[in-house]
């Protein structure tokens, strides 16, 4: 099974085209990172992936299931979806019940909740929180609770949209546990983010995105040191493989000891 | 000279029982560029709003110690003329927008006709700032329907254009993609050049470590250490601080261990690389 | 373009044409006249000849489609419903016509009708040919220099693009919580409780931002006590403008003295 975009494009009501003819096949439990500038089309291919966007040209498919004939509600049970700013999602009155509210929703049982939600509290590393209000916890641990709020609803794929925005070093590693935890359960993950130390370490595939479609789909290595890709889709390449293209090293270089090991 | 002087500060958020600063004792120099790092909740913005006088003024809650910015005690300052002394730029551009201008000429010219300056000043200041950072072909559009990162520019240059010797800059990159950081911090370089004291939190610490002179790391509202940038970013201890170094600096440690030390810790990529080659010379010359 | 754009500041604004170009509260004052004087005379031809002035003036300065649009709207529903239920209130004697052979439509009705409805229209009309010939912030600027606060000024302006903003806000916290799985379509029922997740981030997320923007504002000496600028100005109010609103100040007055003489004497 697999979220399937095939040839899709998107325009909004007022007429602006964002996507352009994107295909690509995402398989379960798999991890992606879409990279690219802003304005390159990467929210709105996402929202293609969980029925936000419905496709004006070609068909999304979310485990066969053509996303234009179900509402966005439905496909995500399959494909969640945390958006940037958690003050878009956030409105109960603890961070418990914010956890606890989507699976109440979906009728579950009260054992069941529990059990989702204590999971969810975990990988995100929130327990120190549950009892306060949203709003008086960190903009950043808002963040966790955001995604643990989608993350208790048990998604087979789940979509970040900037997580790493605003981290520090402990709230990356956070996520970086929250991916390898998602992967352990057979989750998929696909984010957008900005920070490319961040996706070469933990994303196994990267789609790269410039002006309204995908011009790369590979590997940290492939992608990075693709000057053409670097280029076109302005990323900035992390600091380590800088060191190495500045000294001419072969190898693809993209971490510490790799590069440590070039000058052996 | 000193521009802000705290001393033995401690200070509470009203309806709080912790201390959101503890024992702060910290001299701001004229001229210098501090970078603010540490985790969240460390005390960063904490400290911005001591610094602007929004604490006492705004935020109420218990200061203790002496807190001075430009040697007069922050409880004696007038909050609104201090506001504009030390201008701010935060993290979200949205909100930094007036919403009543239609275009960015106008947009930045708003801080002057506040204060009162005779309008064909205020044009020339106007297109002073816009030509200072680049954004002049942004000038007849609406700033109300401009692009995040094209929105922070303007926020700057609408703070800049008041001529402020102070800027207190609040994670100004952290909604933006790289190339809308690349030209905020093309900004801050031009205003580090123009002899600004600037004091700028941020977590891309690649950046950090390229255009501070200093940097103050804060962990759970303490100062836990300060110093040149090139002293401090090159500490494997900041980890444990919860700050971050930059990838090239924990490297340049890695390279010790693995036995093959550099000559120093880099802290940027140009280091590194300078480093190597010359770190290949004396290996040669051996 | 830009330098042209940057040395209209330097002059008074100039608009494209005498009527736009009126301070505007000369505007308001005469066109307020106007719309009362249609209320106190009561009388549909001074009421409709007013009415159709302004189309025409509306036309001339080249705001004709901007003030149809409200105005046509008000015309339908007010002008309408007046006429059918002063049929109702109004007991007459002269019948022209039996509406589907059974009610009766009466001269005295239809004349009164005429009457309310030509001075809500001629007042109403006043109103949206201000509003579509004077950008707001003309008005403001207007107000703040005969001593209304910036700070008023700055609430009136802010609130359009506000509400601008709360729709993006609005639409953004939609996609969020239908991204989550809340049904926010299809039965009276998911819309009840999709109601909450949505209320409850806009007016927390309203309530931050004013914050926010009210510092970032303070930054902006918003907040300093001195005198202001304007880098947009209106020119000051030339001679003959002054005669005219002057004169129709008079004959308003005059109007007045004669309705109360009429009314008591």
């Amino acid at each position: 099974m697999a979220i399937e975009l095939k040839d899709v494009s998107f325009a909004y009501p007022n007429g602006y085209v964002a996507n352009e003819g994107l295909n690509l096949v995402i398989k379960d439990g798999e991890l992606l990172s879409i990279v690219g500038q802003n304005g390159a089309g990467k929210t709105t291919a996402v929202k293609l992936m969980n029925g936000l966007n419905k496709p004006s040209k070609g068909d999304v498919l979310v485990d066969g299931v053509n996303t234009k004939e179900k509402s966005c509600a439905w496909i995500s049970k399959t494909v969640g979806y945390v958006f940037q700013n958690p003050d878009d999602q956030i409105f109960n009155s603890t961070a418990l019940a914010e956890i606890e509210y989507m699976p109440r929703y979906m009728k579950l049982s009260e054992e069941e909740v529990k059990k989702r939600s204590s999971r969810a509290i975990e990988m995100t590393g929130i327990s120190h929180y549950l009892k306060m209000n949203p709003l008086d916890i960190p903009y950043a641990i808002r963040k966790f609770v955001a995604i643990a709020a989608i993350i208790a609803t048990q998604p087979k794929y789940l979509i970040l949209d900037e997580p790493t925005a605003g981290q520090d070093k402990r709230g990356n590693e956070i996520l970086e546990n929250i991916i390898k935890e998602l992967k352990r359960d057979g989750t998929g993950v696909i984010a957008i983010t900005h920070d490319m130390d961040f996706v070469a370490k933990n994303f196994p595939r990267i789609v790269a995105m410039a002006h309204k479609n995908i011009i790369a789909d590979g590997t940290a290595k492939e992608i990075f040191w693709n000057s053409a890709i670097v280029e076109e889709s302005r990323i900035k390449k992390p600091q380590i493989a800088q060191v190495a293209e500045r000294l001419n090293l072969p190898g693809s270089i993209l971490f510490r000891e790799e590069l440590t090991n070039a000058l052996r | 000279m000193v521009v802000a002087e705290f001393k033995n500060v401690n200070y509470k958020y009203p309806l709080t029982d912790e201390y959101a600063l503890k024992e702060i004792n910290f001299q701001f120099e004229e001229g210098k560029f501090y970078g603010l790092i540490g985790e969240n909740g460390g005390g960063k913005t904490t400290l911005c709003n001591l610094i602007r006088g929004l604490i006492p003024h705004f935020y109420n809650g218990e200061l203790e110690g002496s807190a001075k910015v430009f040697g007069t005690d922050i409880k004696e300052h007038n909050v609104e003329e201090l506001a504009v002394k030390i201008g701010y730029v935060f993290q979200n551009p949205f909100n930094q927008m007036s919403g009543i201008k239609s275009t960015v000429f106008e947009e930045v010219a708003m801080g002057l006709e506040n204060l009162g300056v005779e309008k064909n000043e205020i044009i020339r200041k106007v297109e002073d700032v816009l030509e200072l950072l680049g954004i002049e072909d942004l000038m007849t559009k609406n700033p109300n329907e401009l692009s995040g990162g094209q929105r922070q520019r303007v926020a700057f240059a609408s703070i800049i254009v008041m001529d402020n010797d102070m800027l207190v800059i609040d994670e100004p990159t952290s909604q933006l993609d790289p190339q809308g950081t690349e030209n905020v911090f093309e900004i801050i370089r031009k205003l580090k050049q123009a002899g600004k004291t600037i004091i700028l939190v941020e977590h891309k610490i690649d950046l950090i470590a390229e255009y501070c002179d200093e940097i103050i790391v804060m962990e759970k509202g303490q100062i836990v250490c300060s110093g040149e940038t090139k002293d401090i970013l090159s500490r494997m201890e900041l980890l444990d601080y919860g700050a971050l170094i930059p990838q090239v600096a924990v490297w340049g440690h890695e390279m010790g261990g693995a036995g093959m030390p550099l000559p120093e810790i880099p802290i940027t990529v140009e280091q590194a690389v300078r480093l190597v080659r010359e770190r290949g010379r004396m290996t040669d010359g051996n | 373009m830009e330098k042209s754009f940057i040395d209209s500041f330097r002059e008074y604004q100039k608009f494209d044409n005498w009527f736009i170009n009126f301070n505007p509260l000369s505007k308001l004052n005469i066109l307020l006249a106007l719309g009362f004087s249609s209320m106190l005379l009561n009388n549909w031809k001074y009421g409709f000849s007013l009415c159709i002035l302004f189309c025409i003036l509306a036309f001339a300065v080249g705001r004709g489609k901007q003030f149809m649009k409200p105005f046509s709207v008000i015309v339908l529903i007010f002008g309408f419903f007046t006429l059918v239920i002063r049929q109702f209130s109004v007991s007459g004697t002269t019948v022209l016509f039996e509406l589907f052979g059974v009610l009766p439509v009466t001269k005295e009705a239809l004349i009164n009708g005429l009457n309310t409805a030509s001075y809500l229209l001629g007042f109403s009309g006043a109103i949206v040919l201000f509003f579509v010939t004077t950008e707001m912030r003309d008005l403001m600027y207007a107000l703040e220099k005969k001593g209304v606060s910036h700070e008023i000024s700055y609430i009136v302006l802010a609130s359009f693009q506000t509400i601008i903003d709360l729709k993006k806000n609005t639409d953004l916290i939609m996609e969020s919580q239908k991204a989550r799985g809340i049904e926010t379509e299809g039965n009276v029922l998911n819309r009840i409780k999709a109601f909450f997740p949505i209320l409850g981030p806009l007016v927390l997320g309203a309530i931050s931002s004013t914050e926010e923007k009210s510092i970032a504002m303070d930054a902006r000496a918003f907040s300093v006590k001195c005198g202001h600028t304007f880098l947009r100005e209106l020119r000051p109010v030339p001679l003959p403008e002054k005669v005219v609103v002057i004169l129709t100040d008079i004959c308003f007055v005059l109007l007045v003295v004669f309705k109360i003489y009429q009314v008591f004497g």
